[in-house]
């Protein structure tokens, strides 16, 4: 166990913090556009986290002390924004309606700042954990 | 009973050791504030430190490991609270400086003595 240890933890959680931060912009920035390389609109995305246990499990402290790990993208399955747009060169030509993203900005704004907040704990931890290896290092002093 | 050197020294050992452990354990709550079910976990050794000064345990067997539950869990889960989380973090740390300090101070202390009351 040592500080060291601790400090990929958190880096683990800035990680995931950034994955989520990008994708969020990345969502954002998509909220119009109608044409991808898989056809269609944009879907959103989000990232999927889950806890992973770092050293070996027989130990029970390091069992209980997690890391965080992205294990994929997801794109997210509800349905288009059916807006009338008869001018939109991706509008139906019968019906006159465009499939837009389905980005909500307001969510997007919610998570954006929730993961921004959540990256500032973690550097905040690091911080702590520098601090203390200072302190560690000032001993013979 | 008067505190040898070396039992609070022990004593003092063991504490920075535990809390660092702490630490670890409150930083993998951090990080894991958006995952689905996850439960915060959290070590308990207050009281034990009186143990080591009495001189009865030493460091290993101490600091259980247990799920805690603060607060409301998210529609997720999970169960992690920032708040609680950060203000345990700094007490956390501020408790292991101040451990490091004493030490490093008895330290201060014995060099102190073996250059016979000169201070060099």
């Amino acid at each position: 166990m040592s500080l060291l240890k601790s400090m990929d933890i958190v880096g683990t959680g800035m990680h995931a913090q950034r994955v989520r931060l990008n994708l969020i912009s990345s969502n954002m920035a998509n909220v119009n556009t109608t044409r991808t390389p898989d056809g269609g609109p944009y879907r959103r995305q989000d990232p999927v986290v889950s806890a992973v246990s770092v050293g070996e499990p027989s130990n029970p402290f390091e069992a209980a002390l997690k890391k965080v790990q992205v294990d994929s993208i997801q794109e997210d399955q509800t349905p288009f924004k059916q807006v009338y747009d008869p001018e939109h060169p991706d509008a139906d030509k019968t019906t006159g309606m465009v499939a837009m993203p389905n980005v909500n900005i307001m969510e997007e704004m919610v998570n954006m700042v929730t993961a921004a907040r959540s990256y500032e704990a973690n550097v905040t931890a690091f911080e702590a954990l520098k601090q203390m290896a200072m302190k560690a290092m000032e001993i013979g002093r | 009973m008067a505190i040898k050197f070396d039992t609070a020294a022990q004593a003092l050992q063991t504490s920075m050791d535990l809390r660092l452990k702490r630490q670890s354990l409150l930083t993998g709550n951090l990080v894991n504030i958006d995952t689905p079910h996850y439960k915060p976990v959290d070590m308990k050794f207050e009281g034990f430190l009186t143990d080591a000064v009495g001189g009865a345990q030493t460091s290993k067997e101490a600091g259980e490991i247990e799920t805690v539950r603060e607060g409301v869990e998210s529609l997720d889960g999970n169960g992690v609270d920032l708040d609680s989380q950060m203000v345990k973090l700094s007490d956390n740390a501020a408790r292991y400086n101040v451990a490091m300090e004493l030490m490093r101070r008895k330290i201060a202390i014995m060099r102190y003595a073996t250059s016979m009351g000169t201070g060099a």
